[in-house]
């Protein structure tokens, strides 16, 4: 049998055993559900030799002659100390390392991303917006573009709103605002949650097509 | 000092690096216990501080970089050369526990041999395929990869359909304005997305006016200009969080039960 052929049984097999589970609880499922946990961790290990590890740090180190990326060997072991009540104050150091680069990524990208997002809001043109005269514009343009990014910004602000909590919202206006927010918010997650049933339903045709055209061969 | 070597003088300059690193390594643990938490911070501060004051300080205006700019990406490069040591810890738990499950014969422990074979299954395979490259290694991983994971990964989140149905079910229940709204944005979003429901507005034109009434138009604008904004509001209050967040991280200012515990 060639391995191909070989392949789509073993993929079948594993596709057959995961859905057990819809029935209930068995051995069966308990058995793929090892499977892939091992398989899954052995494949992230690989990915971190080959696509990290080997072109970032071993290479540079024994073919460039970079020698100095060896003292990432003792420090990467600091991790390790957490394993170890006496010494896993050393793994808070290497955490705490890690904490700090991570912060300042984040307001290096929290200021790159938020300010130029703050104001591509606030600079919605909402006189003679370009869309109204672009190729393939809405039918009511420049009406329905005009009407569009004063509902754009009107939703922003409402939902914003809605996210202040430092006092309470006593004010009538403050409330009718906050309160459009949070059925603009329920229509965004309808939103998602329909486009993520259709992402999970579009998964499984896959496999049911996979399972009746490659395997069983009964399906054009 | 810092120049590259080659032949056997590399690995005599590894060799020490390997040796002074770890000597350093291993006398941090002199260090007194009333001066541990202090180095951390100090350490986690200096940290931050290089990204930050690398925003902060004035830029050369023809090429737009200071001084600090030219080592954000070897700091990005050792940073991500830390954090794949990092796994290492993850997969050490998992090993420990199955490995005690072998050895005491628990429950199920045949489970535990067939994640342990399978993790190196797949690992000693992808390692034989990028180093010994022929049809047999290539064929023993794609065995592992392509009829083992790939195809459990995409069952194991196809099962979802199946359950996002059922919470469908529950959500979708118009007991309340929210939930009604929630319902009718779901389905207009659904509908539009398969030509059975495109299939109920194709009588309309493609253009003009009405075209705007077709379902799968409906459902463009239900994603592009009502959705959007909403989540690019929760974006916004996300980022402003995130970067609180980072503060407090960064002046070790953050509290709870890892911050807090005696070192």
């Amino acid at each position: 049998m060639p391995t191909e052929r070989i392949v789509v049984w073993i993929a079948a097999f594993c596709t057959l055993g995961l859905y057990s589970i819809l029935y209930r609880e068995n051995k069966v499922f308990r058995f793929f559900e090892h499977l892939y946990i091992g398989l899954g961790t052995g494949y992230l290990l690989y990915l971190t030799w080959n696509d990290t590890l080997k072109p970032r740090w071993w290479e540079p180190m024994v073919q460039e002659g970079r020698w100095w990326w060896a003292c990432a060997v003792p420090v990467g072991l600091m991790f390790y100390t957490v394993y170890s009540r006496k010494h896993a104050w050393m793994s808070r150091l290497i955490f705490g390392l890690f904490f700090g680069l991570t912060a300042g990524q984040a307001f290096q990208r929290y200021a790159a991303v938020q300010f130029p997002l703050i104001r591509s809001v606030v600079s919605v043109p909402l006189v003679n917006p370009p869309e109204a005269t672009a190729p393939g514009a809405y039918a009511l343009s420049p009406y329905s573009a005009v009407f569009n990014n004063v509902l754009f910004l009107a939703i922003v602000v409402a939902v914003m709103s809605y996210f202040f909590f430092s006092f309470e919202q006593k004010n009538k206006a403050v409330a009718s605002v906050s309160k459009f927010g949070r059925y603009v918010l329920m229509f965004a997650f309808g939103a998602i949650f329909g486009s993520t049933i259709m992402a999970r339903l579009s998964l499984l045709i896959g496999r049911i097509h996979f399972l009746l055209h490659d395997w069983l061969n009964i399906a054009p | 000092m810092f120049t590259p070597k080659t032949g056997p003088e590399l690995w005599l300059y590894i060799a020490g690096a390997l040796l002074v690193s770890g000597v350093l390594v291993t006398s941090l643990q002199l260090v007194p216990g009333r001066l541990r938490k202090p180095l951390i911070a100090l350490v986690t501060f200096l940290a931050g501080l290089f990204y930050i004051a690398e925003f902060f300080l004035p830029v050369d205006p023809t090429t737009r970089a200071n001084f600090l700019t030219d080592y954000r990406a070897p700091i990005a490069q050792v940073n991500q050369v830390l954090l794949s040591f990092a796994v290492g810890v993850g997969v050490y738990s998992l090993l420990t526990l199955h490995t005690k499950n072998i050895v005491r014969r628990r429950q199920g422990w045949g489970f535990s041999v067939l994640l342990l074979a399978a993790m190196f299954g797949i690992l000693v395979t992808g390692l034989l395929k990028e180093y010994r490259p022929n049809p047999i290694n290539q064929a023993a991983f794609s065995l592992f990869f392509d009829g083992g994971l790939k195809s459990l990964d995409a069952a194991m989140f196809s099962i979802v359909a199946f359950y996002i149905v059922s919470a469908a079910y529950r959500a979708f229940r118009a007991r309340s304005v929210e939930a009604t709204i929630l319902l009718v944005s779901a389905s207009l979003v659904m509908l539009g997305q398969v030509s059975l429901g495109q299939g109920l507005t194709a009588g309309l034109p493609t253009s003009g006016f009405l075209s705007n009434l077709r379902v799968e138009n409906i459902r463009e604008w239900i994603l592009t200009r009502a959705s959007t904004p909403a989540l690019l509001a929760v974006e916004l209050g996300l980022g402003l969080g995130a970067l609180s967040t980072s503060i407090r991280l960064w002046l070790s200012l953050e509290r709870g039960s890892y911050f807090e515990k005696d070192v």
